[in-house]
């Protein structure tokens, strides 16, 4: 028979832990309201990592949009001032050989002092002050070359590089000008009916054409329009055998239309209603229970937490006016939007006032019930935007502007709940959200308009931030407030380009 | 305004769907969460996950927080400053030991700072305290859980601390040293003093509690 286990002995400390530690197993758990607290804290320190978060995107998206403002300006500006050579030199593209000829002959043997030989003809005595390189108008003039059977076209692979190259040596030559023979070289000039210059060059012999033409300043082609009236060739003036004339055909240039015009565009993106329900205890309307007030500023910190982002789409019909001023336009128009949202909370919030008779806790049920809502609005945009220079095909464009919108309808529909659903119009007295809204907008994107059609497309993100925040009676101050926001992308098409051609000019 | 009638409380059914997100990787023979589950649900801010995390281990954390502090109601402050901390950094628990083990760890420093804020340490000049420490025996049985708390809930905030942390927890005086800022001697002789104080309770609860003539 064994004796009993004696009872276990120890030291202090042995007693303390034995005790202390072996009775946590079996410890009482705390009281509910420990976990009501805590979970309290823990919903404002989640909206307060949401607010961080929040404040954190619209800064880099304010950071996006100002960095693809300022490439997209960059490359606008040096699209702008990069000059567009209508006629180089004309050689055989990429002929290396060429430009060696070119750069060789031009001091010495190319005759290209067209001064000279205009006065010949017409009487014009200094048609160019350069005697080997001249300049015509920024407008795109064809001008073909005809040399020994050889027609040479501007805007040829090397015609620019060759053009800098000519005129560099141009100028090195003028200091010889008067040394430079005239022998085989002929220059003609006709006018269009404009006045411009829809000359032929043509070159004869053994040289390597060398004509160099090239768009210099406004200055320059002011000067050289100028000149250019005054060449008037004698109608005995006769060709060269081995001239060969070449009937210019004149290239319209585009000039831009300050007609309104008209496009329709669409757009869909993430749209985030973004709104804090949250209001001090003493502005409930306590006569709704005893409860109402901690209800519903508990149900709106879990609506806020729980608020979740959705589809937005709208659809508008801009008018579009090319201002005075640069490539800047002014757009304005109607447009209707469809916004949606998501959130929850234990007792079906939907904005309004909670009323019971009981506390938060008896109230809230174990699960949340998802809360779906929709926003119908109509509002009139204005805009400025601007647009890269008017030529078809492929450009950019830049957007900002201000939108005023009209709540027409929200819709707020609790999950399996039919009864919580509420629908509020224009003329619902108690609707939590505002009625009119304002909110500021910008994108950046490309045009794309086809050669030969009059519309246009347009492809581009844009985001809206909200001036005024969608619930009516925000607690926060101004700059504290919740705001909508959104993110999406816009695809239009434009009628009417704001391109349109200029008259023909008719054939010499 | 008008107003939106309050919904009623969803099923206990209702309230398993709704958890089920937990288990849906698991067997469905073991319906309760692992620690894992339960860290992955608190990491994605979910608010069943945290409370179910909050109900496994609150009872056992505010058992910890009662030794630290003096009453309930301080105890329960913080056990909540210590959750709290929990779900705000549990991203950096990288589950290399026992989740109770962090959690203990964070609730003792959570009793720290209430110290702090409560009673500033006092510093004690080194050797104001007995070189030996008596070994008396102790028959456990003698005593409830109950007399213990009491006895150590009693005494100074400072002696409260450091008994915790070193007959307790198991802390050396070198690292109480650098938890309360103070000086290993300070931890020992606060120790001394807090051990003597519990050892004279014990004694007189002891004679209390022996029926007279036995």
């Amino acid at each position: 028979m064994t004796p009993p286990n004696p009872s276990p002995q120890g030291s202090l400390e042995e007693l303390f832990r034995h005790h202390l530690l072996e009775s946590e197993a079996a410890a009482l758990p705390p009281l509910p309201h420990v976990w009501e607290q805590l979970d309290n804290s823990l919903l404002l320190a989640q909206n307060e990592r949401y607010r961080r978060r929040l404040a954190a995107y619209r800064w880099a998206m304010a950071a996006s949009l100002l960095l693809a403002a300022l490439a997209g300006g960059g490359w606008w500006r040096s699209q702008a001032h990069q000059p567009a050579p209508t006629l180089a030199a004309a050689g055989p593209a990429g002929s290396s050989a060429v430009r060696g000829a070119v750069a060789t002959s031009l001091p010495g043997r190319l005759a290209a002092n067209y001064g000279t030989t205009a006065s010949e003809q017409a009487g014009s005595a200094t048609l160019f002050s350069s005697p080997n390189s001249f300049s015509i108008d920024q407008t795109p003039t064809l001008a073909s070359f005809s040399l020994a059977g050889n027609s040479f076209a501007p805007g040829s692979a090397n015609s620019y590089a060759t053009a800098r190259l000519v005129r560099r040596r141009a100028a090195r030559a003028a200091l010889g000008a008067n040394d430079a023979s005239a022998a085989g070289f002929h220059s003609l000039s006709a006018s269009g009916a404009d006045g411009l210059p829809t000359a032929a060059f043509a070159a004869t012999g053994e040289l390597t054409p060398a004509a160099s033409l090239d768009l210099t300043d406004a200055q320059a082609a002011d000067q050289l329009r100028s000149r250019l009236a005054n060449v008037r060739l004698p109608a005995s003036t006769t060709l060269p055998a081995q001239l060969r004339a070449t009937a210019l055909a004149p290239v319209a240039a585009p000039r831009a239309s300050r007609a309104w015009q008209l496009q329709m565009a669409y757009a869909a993106g993430m749209f985030d209603p973004n709104i804090d329900f949250s209001k001090a205890a003493g502005e409930y309307n306590a006569n709704l229970g005893p409860g109402t007030v901690a209800t519903t500023r508990e149900a709106a910190a879990e609506y806020r937490n729980h608020l979740r982002p959705g589809l937005g789409q709208r659809l508008s019909v801009w008018a579009t006016r090319r201002l005075g001023i640069g490539r800047w336009n002014l757009r304005t128009g109607l447009e209707v939007a469809q916004n949606t949202a998501s959130s929850a909370s234990s007792v079906g919030f939907v904005g309004e006032q909670v009323a019971t008779l009981t506390s938060y806790v008896q109230v809230q049920s174990d699960r949340l019930q998802s809360t779906s809502y929709r926003y119908r609005s109509v509002g009139v945009p204005v805009e400025l935007t601007y647009t890269s220079p008017m030529r078809h095909g492929f450009s950019l464009y830049g957007r900002a502007g201000t939108l005023f919108s009209s709540l027409l309808n929200v819709h707020s529909e609790v999950d399996g709940d039919p009864e919580a659903t509420r629908s509020y119009s224009t003329r619902s007295a108690g609707s939590p959200y505002r009625h009119l809204l304002a909110s500021v907008r910008g994108g950046v994107g490309m045009h794309y308009e086809p050669a030969g059609h009059q519309w246009t497309l347009s492809l581009g993100p844009v985001a809206e931030a909200g001036i005024t925040s969608l619930n009516i009676d925000p607690t926060q101050r101004f700059w504290s407030q919740q705001r909508p926001y959104s993110v999406g992308l816009e695809a239009g098409v434009q009628f009417n380009s704001l391109l349109k051609p200029a008259p023909a000019i008719p054939a010499p | 305004m008008s107003a939106s009638a309050p919904r009623p409380r969803a099923s206990a059914p209702a309230a398993d769907a709704a958890a089920s997100h937990l288990t849906v990787s698991r067997p469905a023979s073991s319906m309760a969460p692992t620690e894992n589950d339960l860290i992955d649900g608190c990491l994605r801010g979910h608010p069943l996950a945290q409370k179910r995390l909050y109900e496994k281990y609150a009872a056992r954390m505010m058992a910890v927080c009662q030794r630290y502090a003096q009453t309930t109601f301080e105890a329960e402050d913080v056990l909540q400053e210590g959750f709290l901390t929990v779900f705000r950094t549990l991203g950096s628990f990288r589950r290399e030991c026992p989740l109770e083990f962090w959690i203990r760890r964070i609730m003792v420093n959570a009793a720290l700072r209430q110290h702090r804020r409560n009673a500033p340490l006092v510093a004690v000049s080194d050797g104001d305290y007995p070189e030996t420490l008596s070994s008396d025996e102790f028959t456990f049985s003698n005593y409830a859980y109950g007399e213990l708390l009491a006895l150590v809930q009693e005494l100074a905030p400072r002696y409260r601390l450091v008994f915790n942390l070193y007959a307790i927890e198991g802390y050396t005086h070198k690292e109480i040293g650098e938890l309360l800022q103070i000086s290993e001697g300070t931890s020992k002789s606060q120790y001394s003093r807090a051990r003597a104080v519990l050892q004279t309770r014990l004694a007189h609860l002891h004679t209390q509690a022996k029926p007279p003539g036995a």
